[in-house]
């Protein structure tokens, strides 16, 4: 019983972090339309700028507060000055500039690092120790962070969309710009703020990550199919859906490279997919995706 | 009637130096002009899954290594002679591509692509786990393949003809599949679904159908990577290689049978040169190439070539059309 | 024709004329006749003759390791004069080593001995991962081109000619392996030996083909147990890193000897070639000290999160944990022992035997795993640069001076990892088989490289290079058992098992055919 609810927990905190870049993966596709195959490795370089200034002797929460600010910011220059111009495009050419960044940043990082591991400190202070939760289940510090910080992102999230007036405006915008733009919405500028929000939402998620399983340029990799395969479960618009999805994510390949004799620790990931697969085929739009008339 | 002397003589032209290259070329270029045409066969095959039935699949290096561990198994494992094995890749990717494109018809656009790319994540994997078929981790290696003495060629010619050979059929198959009831059907469901399906077209078995050629055309490339390098191992089947087909095809145009064959000569050598530009750097001259490129031609190199012929043919520009 | 099609056409002949690579008179071996020609002129150069012996059989290697090979099984074979040699004088390696493991009547027609020698240079080419994820490799082959830089700079190099190392990077995809040694191959200027290359599947990819090339293929960057284990098919090849399956052994017999109490083993391994290696190895080892594998876990290359697998092995409650596992995967798996109630001894492989690995797992790291850092083991051979106890040693601070000074400044460097000077190891190592070599050609340096006995400067004490033919095919077989409590590494005296590797290999588990 131990094990059970251990393996429940750390599927609990691993489902957290494919939630938080789940997130991020939908606050782009709700604004713009499109997945960001770079979402991963942004998050990552974000890390590493973190990284570079606790490294220097910066506080902890300057760090942060200048590397999500920075975050933000690149998020919005990227959307600007990268994406818009091509907006009229396929979106598989769109799809194309993502990998183009995906490659990039990945080896820059690589460049200006070196890919050697680094160890980050966690958030916060106590996030090295080791608590003893009911039931003999033992999670550290820095993961019930983690699990934490989702809870609360994804409460603000839910409060900006549903009840601020920009959240309102990035709704109509993203479903109709061009009414929107009629409207008097500067589209253009809430796009740039899903981005930069999404950017800042990935850059947290890297920070909160990276002490766990050490910073490298290959931090996200793997990560962001997690990260994928929660938004597609949950529904790419949703980010309730996000959540929900990513814990399921991770709950799913925790219990079943446990439990269930075929699946090993190496199908793990199969287990997500055939997960998705089963949902899917049931509910196509995903778990709380808005179903749309599919005008083919 | 111009126009379509132009392009048979550009096609003419380049089958040309194709068929010249093992004859010019050093024995390790000819292998990588071989290898670039395989990668083309892939695209050329996810075109049509894409282009012309609208679906996106970021999992085709899973067929490619079902066909890649099928040949190296029957001919390491069975004694056949390489050659044979490229029909018995095809059908089988085949059948798994209609396995595969069956759950696939409920599925949409984004939903489609990452789940395909779950299917490539995980294809590694099961790959070591069937140990007793594929061998495991260290995979197979096989001779090296040896032109029969009738044809007077080196081996590595021998090969690269045999790959030449296969991807001229399959461009020729595509090209008559594009212009056939079936390939028009495509294109319909592609266009408008509901008005496809409304004009009596079984939207279901065009999809399907759709996949399994594409994979068709991935298990046969396959097979012939197998015959290039002589063997296979888990490690060069996964995430990277998928993404890198769809690379190819908007590179080198969606839809398009031309920009098969351009996409898959620039996937491969391309990031081969960025690598010799600077090794350290070879990602970012790469992925900045790749977003050079979508600003240069989102529709891919063809898309540029029918832009500047558009502009080529302007009225000011009558000279040039005489041929 | 349309404008459009002619710029095409020009375009694609353009293309073709600069790619370059054009096909030679000979076409099965590209001529490489230029370079014979530079070679003539300079001193030393008489090609080796040898009084070549084959083994009979691989079953000598195999089913009696530890004895020795004599010359009295083999069949003395001599080879006829090839078109290149001079004075045919049979020339035998130094010292009581055994006879010339090279039949040069197996090498091509046009063979040459000395080729990628010239004048000034001796070339080595290698390929190795440089970019991607596992692009941490690379800082082996900056490590081994300065060291070359170095010797170059202060020894002038050997016998006045420079150490070069080409490197082509392979992403670690065995099929860009290939590619990259079929390029070298094919080129004007072919390599004198391969050197220093990575990964099993990657350098069964190619072996063959360098073999029937008869070039050297140096000091495999592998712990695989294949580059010794097969001479007579792959003579030319040999590895030089210690083999997984006998690191494994060695800490069995190491723990069964300071513990007798120990019944049962927790295994976590890398789902590839590698974690492989030790899984075959501990299997092997524990049947024979009669312990019991309890529970096993594996992981993805490249896929950090492991908290499941830990979980696991923790429920079984096995004394000792086994990590056949590298990288950061190393730290995460230390972190997340540590953190559970599961308290055994533990264990990583030796590429892992670095304090920035260890330290990332520390007190100071992301958690307070200290309470379990005092019960690290590892087996090393190596000097650890980031553990400020060597700084002092003759070999350390000559690295430590020269390492970065004479870097290549393309490369990534950082003194302080551990591969860095995994590599400037091997550089001096190179430098060592070409003085050891009566003569600077091919099996002259082959045939060094299987008679070693080089104390190199980054070893430990008591640690060295040693090979001796088919009987001891495996180069480093002497470790020092270290014991990490967070602070310090507390090592063991020096275990021997000189020539005992395949006692611990199963060869039927190679990849030999």
């Amino acid at each position: 019983m131990d094990r059970f609810l251990q393996q429940v927990a750390d599927g609990i905190v691993n489902g957290s972090i494919y939630a938080l870049v789940a997130l991020a993966l939908v606050l782009i596709h709700r604004t713009t339309g499109l997945v960001n195959f770079a979402q991963g490795e942004l998050a990552m370089l974000s890390t590493y700028v973190a990284w570079s200034l606790l490294d220097s002797g910066a506080s902890m929460p300057v760090a942060v507060a200048v590397t999500l600010a920075a975050s933000f910011a690149g998020g919005a220059l990227i959307e600007r000055v990268l994406i818009r111009p091509v907006e009229s495009s396929s979106p598989l050419a769109i799809v194309m500039i993502t990998i183009g960044l995906f490659i990039s940043v990945n080896s820059l990082a690589a460049w200006i690092w070196t890919p050697i591991g680094r160890p980050l400190r966690p958030l916060f202070g106590f996030g090295g120790d080791v608590f003893e939760l009911p039931a003999g289940v033992r999670l550290n510090g820095q993961e019930l962070t983690i699990v934490a910080i989702l809870l609360v992102v994804a409460g603000a999230l839910y409060v900006f969309f549903r009840l601020t007036r920009i959240g309102l405006l990035m709704r109509a915008a993203s479903s109709n710009p061009t009414s929107s733009r009629l409207a008097g919405v500067n589209v253009g500028r809430l796009l740039m703020l899903g981005w930069g929000l999404a950017a800042t939402m990935g850059a947290l998620a890297g920070i909160l990550v990276a002490p766990k399983l050490t910073l490298s340029p290959s931090l996200m990799l793997i990560v962001l199919i997690y990260g994928f395969a929660a938004a597609t479960l949950g529904g790419f618009d949703s980010p309730l859906g996000a959540v929900v999805g990513g814990i399921a994510v991770g709950l799913a390949e925790s219990l079943a490279a446990t439990y269930v004799a075929f699946v090993g620790s190496d199908l793990k990931l199969a287990v997500a997919f055939a997960l998705i697969l089963v949902v899917l085929l049931v509910r196509p739009a995903g778990l709380f995706g808005s179903r749309t008339v599919h005008r083919a | 009637m111009r126009r379509l002397d132009g392009a048979l003589v550009a096609a003419v032209v380049v089958g040309a130096l194709l068929l010249a290259a093992p004859f010019y070329y050093a024995p390790y270029r000819v292998e990588q002009i071989a290898s670039a045409l395989v990668l083309a066969i892939i695209v050329l095959g996810l075109g049509i899954l894409t282009g012309f039935s609208g679906q996106i699949s970021l999992g085709h290096s899973a067929f490619v290594g079902i066909g890649a561990y099928i040949a190296a198994i029957l001919v390491e494992d069975h004694g056949w002679p390489y050659v044979a094995t490229i029909p018995v890749a095809g059908a089988v990717c085949l059948g798994a591509g209609i396995v595969v494109g069956l759950p696939a018809l409920r599925l949409r656009g984004l939903h489609l692509a990452l789940v395909t790319l779950a299917f490539a994540a995980v294809f590694p994997a099961m790959l070591r786990r069937f140990n007793g078929l594929t061998h495991g981790n260290r995979g197979i290696r096989l001779d090296d393949a040896v032109a029969p003495g009738w044809t007077g060629l080196a081996d590595d010619q021998w090969v690269y003809m045999v790959v030449l050979v296969t991807a001229a059929a399959l461009f020729l198959f595509a090209r008559n599949v594009i212009r056939s009831r079936v390939g028009r059907s495509m294109i319909a469901v592609r266009d408008d679904e509901i008005a496809a399906q409304a004009a009596g077209i079984n939207v279901a078995r065009v999809r399907t159908l759709a996949f399994g050629l594409s994979a068709l055309f991935a298990g046969v490339a396959g097979a012939l990577e197998t015959l290039l390098v002589g063997a296979v191992a888990p490690s060069s089947f996964g995430v990277l290689p998928s993404i890198g087909y769809v690379v190819g095809l908007v590179i080198g145009g969606v839809g398009s049978l031309v920009g098969a064959l351009i996409g898959g000569f620039a996937i491969h050598f391309l990031p081969r040169w960025a690598a010799d530009i600077n090794v350290q750097l070879s990602g970012v001259v790469y992925g900045g190439l790749l977003i050079a490129l979508t600003y240069i031609a989102p529709d891919g190199i063809v898309g540029l070539g029918r832009r500047a012929r558009r502009l080529l043919s302007s009225p000011t520009n009558q000279g040039d059309n005489k041929s | 024709m349309k404008t459009r099609n002619r710029a095409i056409i020009l375009s694609l002949a353009a293309l073709a004329a600069a790619c370059g690579g054009q096909r030679g008179d000979d076409e099965s071996s590209p001529a490489s006749t230029s370079v014979d020609d530079t070679t003539t002129s300079v001193d030393d150069t008489t090609t080796t003759v040898g009084a070549a012996t084959t083994t009979e059989g691989t079953a000598a290697v195999a089913s009696t390791p530890g004895t020795e090979v004599t010359t009295t099984e083999a069949e003395a074979t001599t080879t006829e004069a090839e078109a290149t040699t001079t004075e045919a004088e049979a020339t035998t390696t130094t010292e009581a080593a055994p006879a010339s493991l090279i039949d040069l009547a197996d090498c091509p027609a046009d063979y040459n001995p000395i080729e990628g020698v010239t004048e000034d240079e001796i070339r080595f080419a290698s390929s190795v991962p440089q970019s991607g994820p596992a692009g941490t490799f690379n800082f082996i082959a900056s490590g081994i081109r300065s060291y070359f830089n170095y010797y170059n700079a202060t020894k002038g190099g050997y016998e006045g000619r420079n150490l070069v190392l080409d490197i082509k990077d392979d992403v670690y995809e065995p099929n860009r392996t290939l590619e990259n040694v079929e390029e070298f191959l094919g080129s004007d200027q072919r390599p004198f030996a391969f050197l220093g290359m990575i990964g099993t599947p990657n350098n069964l990819f190619v072996w063959d083909k360098i073999n029937e090339a008869c070039i050297p293929h140096l000091y495999v960057l592998t712990g695989a147990a294949e580059w010794g284990a097969d001479i007579p098919t792959h003579p030319w090849s040999v590895g030089v890193l210690p083999v997984y399956q006998l690191e494994v052994g060695v800490f069995l017999d190491y723990l069964v000897e300071q513990n007798p109490g120990v019944k049962t083993l927790a295994l976590l391994y890398q789902n590839d070639d590698y974690g492989e290696s030790y899984r075959m190895g501990l299997e092997k080892a524990a049947a024979e000290h009669g312990l019991e594998i309890v529970a096993t876990e594996t992981h993805e290359r490249g896929e950090t999160i492991i908290d499941i697998q830990i979980n696991n092995l923790a429920e079984s409650g096995a004394d000792v944990f086994i990590g056949g596992i590298t990288g950061d995967t190393c730290t995460n798996a230390i972190r997340g022992i540590g953190e559970s109630a599961w308290d055994p001894i533990l264990y990583i492989s030796q590429t892992c035997t670095s304090k920035n690995f260890l330290d990332a797992a520390g007190p100071d790291g992301a958690t307070g795993a200290d309470k379990h850092a005092a019960d690290v083991y590892s087996v090393t051979y190596i000097q650890d640069p980031s553990n400020p106890a060597f700084a002092s040693s003759p070999g350390m601070s000559e690295y430590l001076a020269n390492v970065e000074v004479y870097k290549d400044p393309n490369m990534p460097m950082l003194p302080n990892v551990g591969i860095t000077a995994v590599g400037w190891q091997i550089g001096e190592l190179v430098a060592a088989t070409l003085e050891s070599a009566g003569e600077l050609s091919r099996p002259a340096i082959m045939d060094a490289a299987r008679s070693l006995d080089f104390d190199g400067s980054m070893l430990l004490d008591g640690v060295s290079f040693q090979t001796g033919g088919t009987a001891d095919p495996y180069a480093l077989e002497q470790f020092s058992v270290v014991q990490y409590d967070g602070t310090n590494y507390k090592y063991s005296e020096i275990r021997d098992y000189e020539g005992r590797t395949l006692d611990f290999v199963d060869v039927d588990d190679l990849a030999l055919e």
